[in-house]
Parts: C-alpha cells; sequence; structure tokens
C-alpha cells in the first residue's frame, strides 16, 4: 500500500494524467461545442481515427509535421462535414449517422492502411513524424513545479490552452452567442435572423477541429504510429466528461482529468496485484458516480429555485 | 418530380443489390483438376483480419508455401475479430463440403470449431493455439496442434531475469521485471506463469509485475502500462498483446528500456521507420507456427495425418524460439548470453518443467500468478 502511494504521489504519476487526459479535453470540448449547438455527435470515435490515420499519412509522405497537422485537419473535417450535411440539411437522425460514421471510421482507416502499407494493424512501416515535447524555459528549472509543468508534448499544453479558448469563444463572442442561441432556441434565433442550419454547421466543424487535435495527439504524439482502433473509446469518455461538466468549459476539463487520474490509478493498481478486470472498469465506475453526484446537485439546485419561489419542492 | 428521383434512385440501389448478389452466388469455379491426387482444397477461417502481422499472417505464409510447392489452393475467410461471426464462418465453410482441411486458430474459435466438427464429422478441421475436447471420443475429426507458449515465455522470463541482474546498458539495480498482457484468456496466462517460471529459475528473488491492457489494440494503454512498471524499476517488460505491444515498445524507449516483443520479430518490423525504438526491443518471442503449420499440412499430403489427436510443439520441436538478431546480440552483454544458451540447452534437453494454465483451475493459475512475487507472500 505504501508503495503505491508512493508512486502515486509522484511526477510520473501526474505527467501520466495528463497525458491521459489530453485526448480526453480535446474531445470533450468538441462535444461541448456541440451540445451548446445541440447537436448530439457520438461520431468523434470516427473522427479522432480519420484525423489520427490523416496526420500520420500526411506527414509521412511530406516529411512535414505541418502538412501532416493540416491533412489530420482535413481527414477529422471530412467526417464531420458528412455528419453535419446529414444531419442538418438531410434531418438524418444524429444517433444513427454518429453510428455509421464510428464504423465508417474504423473500418476505412483500416482500409486507408492497407492501401498505404500492406499492413491492417499499424503504420509501423511508415515513418511519421511525432510533435515534440516542450520544456519550458525559466519554469523547468524550478525544482517541483519544473517537473510537474514542464516536458509535456506540445499538445497537451495546447488541449488545456484550449479550454480557455473554447470558453471565451463560447460565452465572450458574437459567434459562441449565436451558437447558443440556435441551441438553446432555434426558432428565436431564426426570427433574428441568425441562420440556423448554417451557425449549427460552423459549430460542427470546430468542434470536429478539437476532436482532430485529440485523434493527432493519439498517432503523433502519444504513439508515433498509427493502429487500428487506437481512440478505444475516448471519444467516449470525452462525451460522457462533457455530460458531467454541464457544458461549462472548466469543470469539464476537471472531470476529463478525474478520468485521466482514474485511468493511471487503474494502471498502476494493477501492478499492485489489482485485478486487471477492476483496472479497465475504473472509466466507467468513475462515470457512473459522476452521473450520480450531478444528478443529486442538479437535484437540489432545482429544489433551491422551487423553494426561492415558495413552492413546495 | 422529387419523387420521381426518388423511385428512379431507388430502383437503381436495388438493381445494384440485386447484381452484387448475383455476384456473390457466382462461385469461383474451384479447379477441381487435382491431378497428382495430392493437391488440397484449403480453407483458412482466420480469427483477424490478414496483414496484421499477427499469428494468423505466418499461418498464411506457411499454407501459401505449401501451396506453391504442392500445387493446393486456399481460401481465406476473415472474421475481422468479430467474435459474432466465428460460429457462423465455421459452421458456413464445413457445411459447403468443398474443403479438404479447414484450418483455423486460436481459443476464441474453439466452441465454434467444437460445434461445426460435431456436426460435419466427415470434415477435416486443423485448429491452432487451441485444444479441442478428444474425451469421449469427441472431435475425432479435429487435429489440435499447440506451441508451448509456456516455454516460449519461459525463455524470454529467463532472459528478463538474466538482464535484470546483469550490468547491460538499460538495466537499473532493481530486481524488477515486467508482463504486458492483452486479455487474462487461457493463452495468455499461459504465458504469464512460463514467464513466471523463467524468471524464477533464475533467481526467485526478483519481482515480476504483471498488468493486462484489456484488449489488442489500445497500444495507448499498453504504453501507459509499460510506463508504470518501468517507473516501477522493471528493466524488462514483456509485451504479449498482439499490435498493441508496439506501446510498450514505445514507453521502453521512452524510459531507456528493455522491451521483448511477442508473435513476431518487432524490431525487423520497425527498425527503418523507427530505429531508436528498435534498439529497444532486445528480442521476440516466436511460437513457431510456420513450422508446425507446414509439418501438418505435409502429414496430410503423406497420409500420415492423425486427426482426433493433438500435437503439443515443445521447444525440441521446434514449436517456438527467441529471435536472434542485431538487437539481441548488440544489446545483451557476453555473460548473459553464455548464462541464457546454458537455458536453452537445458529447455531442449527436457531437464526444466514449465508450469501450464492450460487446464489449471482458476485457484491453481491464481497460485502461479502469487510466484511472481517474493514480497507478498
Amino acid at each position: 500500500m505504501q508503495d503505491l502511494l508512493r508512486v502515486i504521489f509522484s511526477y510520473g504519476f501526474l505527467s501520466s494524467v495528463f497525458r491521459m487526459a489530453t485526448p480526453l479535453i480535446f474531445v470533450a470540448l468538441a462535444a461541448l461545442i456541440g451540445s451548446k449547438a445541440d447537436v448530439l455527435c457520438i461520431a468523434y470515435e470516427g473522427i479522432m481515427l480519420f484525423a489520427a490515420f490523416g496526420g500520420v499519412i500526411g506527414s509521412a509522405y511530406a516529411h512535414s509535421l505541418t502538412v501532416g497537422l493540416l491533412s489530420g485537419f482535413l481527414m477529422g473535417l471530412i467526417l464531420t462535414a458528412i455528419f453535419a450535411y446529414f444531419v442538418l440539411y438531410l434531418n438524418a437522425e444524429p444517433m444513427i449517422v454518429g453510428l455509421a460514421l464510428n464504423i465508417f471510421g474504423s473500418a476505412g482507416t483500416v482500409f486507408g492502411l492497407f492501401l498505404f502499407t500492406g499492413s491492417k494493424s499499424s503504420s509501423s512501416t511508415l515513418a511519421s513524424l511525432t510533435f515534440p515535447a516542450v520544456q519550458i524555459p525559466l519554469i523547468k528549472d524550478i525544482p517541483v513545479l519544473g517537473d510537474i509543468l514542464s516536458g509535456h508534448n506540445l499538445l497537451t499544453y495546447l488541449a488545456f490552452v484550449a479550454v480557455g479558448v473554447v470558453y471565451f469563444l463560447v460565452f465572450r463572442t458574437a459567434l459562441g452567442l449565436r451558437i447558443r442561441s440556435v441551441g438553446e432556441a432555434p426558432h428565436a434565433a431564426e426570427s433574428l435572423g441568425i441562420n440556423v442550419k448554417r451557425t449549427k454547421f460552423i459549430a460542427l466543424m470546430i468542434s470536429g477541429l478539437l476532436a482532430s487535435l485529440g485523434g493527432m495527439f493519439m498517432s503523433m504524439a502519444y504513439l508515433p504510429n498509427f493502429s487500428r482502433d487506437m481512440i478505444s473509446g475516448r471519444g467516449f469518455i470525452g462525451i460522457a466528461a462533457q455530460n458531467l461538466g454541464g457544458g461549462r468549459p472548466l469543470l469539464t476539463m476537471i472531470w476529463t482529468l478525474g478520468f485521466g487520474a482514474a485511468d493511471a490509478l487503474g494502471n498502476t493498481a494493477q501492478s499492485f496485484r489489482l485485478p486487471s478486470q477492476f483496472a479497465q472498469m475504473t472509466p466507467y465506475l468513475v462515470t457512473l458516480i459522476g452521473l450520480v453526484l450531478m444528478s443529486v446537485s442538479v437535484k437540489k439546485r432545482s429544489q433551491k429555485k422551487l423553494l426561492a419561489k415558495g413552492e413546495k419542492a | 418530380m422529387r419523387s420521381k428521383w426518388k423511385t428512379a434512385l431507388s430502383l437503381v440501389l436495388v438493381l445494384a443489390l440485386v447484381l452484387a448478389f448475383a455476384g456473390c452466388g457466382k462461385k469461383e469455379t474451384a479447379d477441381q483438376t487435382q491431378d497428382n491426387g495430392k493437391a488440397l482444397n484449403i480453407m483458412f477461417v482466420n480469427q483477424s483480419a490478414l496483414g496484421d502481422q499477427s499469428i494468423g499472417d505466418i499461418v498464411k505464409d506457411a499454407i501459401d508455401d505449401f501451396c506453391a510447392k504442392t500445387g493446393s489452393k486456399v481460401n481465406v475467410y476473415e472474421c475481422n475479430n468479430d467474435a459474432s461471426k466465428y460460429k457462423p464462418a465455421m459452421m458456413d465453410v464445413c457445411a459447403s463440403g468443398e474443403y479438404d482441411v479447414v484450418i483455423t486458430g486460436f481459443y476464441n474459435l474453439l466452441e465454434a470449431t467444437e460445434e461445426a466438427a460435431a456436426k460435419y464429422p466427415d470434415q477435416k478441421i486443423i485448429i491452432f493455439d487451441a485444444l479441442v475436447d478428444y474425451s469421449e471420443n469427441k472431435n475425432a475429426n479435429v487435429r489440435s496442434v499447440l506451441a508451448k507458449q509456456n516455454e516460449c515465455a519461459f525463455l524470454a522470463g529467463a532472459l528478463a531475469g538474466l538482464m535484470t541482474e546483469s550490468e547491460a546498458e538499460w538495466a537499473n539495480p532493481e530486481k524488477v521485471v515486467g508482463f504486458v498482457g492483452a486479455a487474462e484468456n487461457t493463452a495468455i496466462q499461459d504465458f504469464l506463469v512460463g514467464y513466471i517460471d523463467g524468471v524464477n529459475y533464475i533467481n526467485p528473488e526478483i519481482d515480476v509485475l504483471y498488468s493486462f491492457v484489456g484488449n489488442w489494440i489500445d497500444s495507448a494503454k499498453a504504453k501507459e502500462l509499460g510506463l508504470s512498471q518501468y517507473q516501477q524499476g522493471a528493466d524488462v517488460s514483456f509485451a504479449v498483446c498482439g499490435p498493441a505491444g508496439l506501446g510498450v515498445a514505445e514507453a521502453a524507449r521512452e524510459s531507456g528500456r528493455y522491451n521483448i516483443g511477442v508473435d513476431s520479430d518487432v524490431a525487423a518490423q520497425i527498425k527503418d521507420t523507427n530505429p531508436e525504438t528498435a534498439k529497444h526491443i532486445v528480442t521476440s518471442a516466436i511460437k513457431d507456427f510456420y513450422n508446425i503449420i507446414t509439418q501438418e499440412l505435409e502429414a496430410i499430403e503423406d497420409g500420415s495425418m492423425k486427426w482426433g489427436t493433438e500435437e503439443i510443439y515443445d521447444y525440441k520441436k521446434g514449436g517456438l524460439n527467441l529471435i536472434v538478431n542485431e538487437f539481441f546480440e548488440k544489446e545483451v552483454p557476453e555473460d548473459v548470453k553464455a548464462k541464457f544458451n546454458e537455458v536453452t540447452e537445458k529447455l531442449k534437453a527436457g531437464e526444466i518443467e514449465v508450469s501450464s494454465a492450460i487446464g489449471a483451475s482458476t485457484a491453481e493459475i491464481q497460485e502461479m500468478y502469487k510466484k511472481a512475487a517474493p514480497f507478498t507472500n
């Protein structure tokens, strides 16, 4: 037990939490923007896979990280655009389209992988590029803080920056206001001359960009290559974190860190003879506990509101 | 106007479907001219997909080379790891009666194979890497061939044990080694208990950390598990989790430690594109199904095949080995090589009994696991 605590309170554990939370933050923010526009998108799993694959192919053939980044974005956005077109303009059921695109993302990337590499499991035969780790000058020399804050991957920092950016975008810009208004009251927004479909489309594309970054983190930072189905449910965990965060960027980020910590704890605990099945269960357990906590707090808040109105709860 | 278009479109779609089905119905006219009487019509029901660099690919290579030599033919059914396809696939290919032999593999297809074998007793089936039930004359048409993965893992464990005690470049003073498995199924458990035996054979004081990814694909999770083990003092970790194992190799590179791969020569696979990581993969533990399947097919060809039996290929019979490549040569110190050779000689001579999870009860396996750590019991 002491050993376990020693590991948990080490820098290695913290950076493992950040590493595991990074893709979750991106996709949770993506889901947040989607939910603000009131579009239920579950296609993030597929979008992330496409972006992860696109980034690897682009960077491997162009020998340029920028081209990799752009092709990753392009692939992610193609899938997002398909989703948006079907849902917004063809009025298809978002759940079904999302499911279909997730399956398409999984199978389509394996197909692409086979075309480019002849392998159906991983792109290990392609020399693709990775995003660099960043040593922050000055801060890295501060004893404890330096170890915690410095030396992470570029995209990990970008994920935390994105939390602020998304907050600003949603709550402090005209576009954000429009996105929220088409989400909350599309008819009212329409009556004010806002193009509801176009606004939702734009919101989804921004959300696709964020999810693409999450996907590229998996294949161009976490690991140096693409392997089939490498997102492994992270898209869904991100959606869960967004729901638990109740549409608030900071709270959403805290939940993704919670998932990261639960995962890291499960991984570490396995070496201490905890059953592996228990460790694999932790993210779902955290989701359940989170849902209970959230519904309790929502209930309390609504009770308070009712009391404030002078009605009996 | 619009509805007309829709009608037209649906008609076109229906037509396309009909054509597609018609295409399916048209069987490739299998070449039945078995001129020398020895050519076989082989069906390979692969659990995963071809080209995934796993044992399925190795088996396919063996079948292809056999076909080239004898003029036999092979068809492949890929199940893409979809458990709902295993049974229909086996039933369909056995029901067709077209094939002289159906080859399939792994414990995941065990049930499907047994059911198909019971329903089509005339269909000859070879199942690799899994053992069907031969009690009460069951499965008389099935041949089970296995490689002793526990011996394979024993060698990996012995090497890991020797490395952690050695002065090798990336070894640390702590006597700890690691194991990252895919999911806790019988085959992986067999690997683990063999690995623990191998490590203990060198020194029972060495601690073995073991963790499981939960699947064969989440390489990021595998990397995380590897990092966690290296952080806890492991200097060698044996990754038995298929394609996800590349994650552990990445963890080894990042932590400056050693990794042992599985199934195929992992280092050779990535040495051109990712030489830095390849350096850390000191060897790979291989179940030599190329050799095994080739021998089995040749037995069918010369008529010496005994259906309804099992064959467990051990180290002596060439069922497994540890890859010796340039990375092994470079990273393993000379004294470790010498000691390791002693171990392989003893294993070959049959002087070492390695524990096995096959046929063992859960409680027995838990007992074997307990030998992993000298301190916790």
